[in-house]
């Protein structure tokens, strides 16, 4: 378990005005909230967040939030639910946080750390990543910092599943033992889905295109 | 070459494109994507000539997901013809993208490569795009 401090501020003016005026200031909106916690509005500073969970567990890094609150300080044992990102920048533009309670169970997502380079993939081979997070039930003390993967023995056409995950009993795993995490697959360039329903139009123009892209291809 | 094998109506209106992309405008498979800053329509031809540019380029060993269909169908009326006769044939299929829109993923190869493929995939699209990393993400950018 990683725990860190983080100092945020309380902001008062609700609503998108409120939380962009938290942004020019330089600071990012955010909210706590949890279980007997009054949901409260903060502004909280990237640099000192992105200090706070540069540890091991990265974002389920425990964080005590401390801020003033009507002249009292406040200290709320907390995790970072959520973090928004603008579509365009993909900069945050708001976080979530839930106070927890150190003996009540919490779902937390842990990251799979993939370690070695599979044989498949000098023999050519694609690693897939299908699942890149677990979902876990446990105490906040007891959260994972992430599920690492030896895929060095893993060849073409390979797998590993939920399964081969080091198990404990300090934590109980939300998925099926027998979903794949991580696969290696044949040296060729795939197309997903979209391909799916490409042939079988019968416009003329269509035609006309298909035949232009055969010379292309050639 | 992308098109719908059947449709339920053949012509389709104009429309207009506005607005951002609240679907399909996040990462979902790949480990890099090439996002649309701009909303505009990627014709079957182009999204193909793009494909192409990108596997050419890394020859093999990834993965590419293509994001968008062209479902829009879009009439042109014969060259020298008088106006009115009704609407125009089915010339070709459009794939409409909002800004936002994440037009390919692509995984199982170095940072490098897939900016490089990428540039190549941008020169095909007409319209304006940027890589995004599924990295970049991790820890607030």
């Amino acid at each position: 378990m990683a725990q860190n401090t983080l100092e945020v501020s309380v902001r008062k003016r609700p609503g998108k005005s409120g939380a962009k005026e938290v942004r020019r200031g330089g600071n990012i909106p955010a909210v706590l909230y949890g279980k007997g916690t009054e949901p409260t509005m903060l502004a909280v500073n990237p640099a000192a967040l992105k200090q706070a969970l540069s540890t091991e567990a990265g974002e389920n890094t425990l964080l005590e939030i401390t801020y003033k609150d009507d002249s009292s300080e406040v200290k709320k044992l907390s995790l970072l639910r959520e973090i928004q990102y603008d579509f365009l920048t993909s900069k945050p533009i708001h976080f979530d946080f839930q106070a927890l309670d150190i003996n009540k169970k919490i779902t937390v997502n842990v990251p799979v750390k993939i370690t070695g380079k599979a044989k498949g993939i000098k023999e050519g081979g694609i690693l897939e990543e299908i699942l890149r997070d677990i979902p876990v039930e446990c105490l906040p003390k007891d959260i994972p910092n992430s599920f690492e993967l030896d895929v060095t023995d893993l060849d073409i056409g390979h797998s590993i599943h939920v399964s081969a995950l080091r198990v404990s009993e300090d934590f109980h795993i939300l998925k099926d033992d027998d979903e794949t995490i991580v696969t290696i697959l044949a040296p060729k360039l795939e197309i997903e889905a979209p391909a799916a329903g490409a042939e079988g139009a019968a416009e003329k123009a269509a035609e006309g295109e298909e035949k232009a892209q055969g010379g292309e291809e050639k | 070459m992308l098109q719908p094998a059947r449709t339920k109506y053949r012509k389709l209106h104009k429309g207009r494109i506005r607005g951002k992309a609240t679907k399909g405008a996040s990462m979902a498979y790949g480990e890099f994507g090439l996002q649309s800053l701009e909303g505009g329509k990627l014709t079957s031809r182009q999204i193909e000539a793009a494909r192409i540019a990108i596997t050419r380029h890394v020859k093999r060993g990834a993965k590419l997901w293509i994001r968008v269909f062209p479902h829009k169908a879009i009439t042109k009326k014969p060259a020298e013809t008088r106006m009115g006769k009704g609407k125009g044939d089915v010339d070709s299929y459009v794939a409409p993208v909002r800004r936002g829109t994440m037009i390919y993923e692509i995984s199982g190869l170095p940072l490098d490569l897939a900016k490089e493929a990428f540039r190549l995939a941008s020169h095909k699209l007409p319209v304006k795009t940027r890589l995004v990393s599924r990295h970049e993400g991790d820890l607030l950018g």
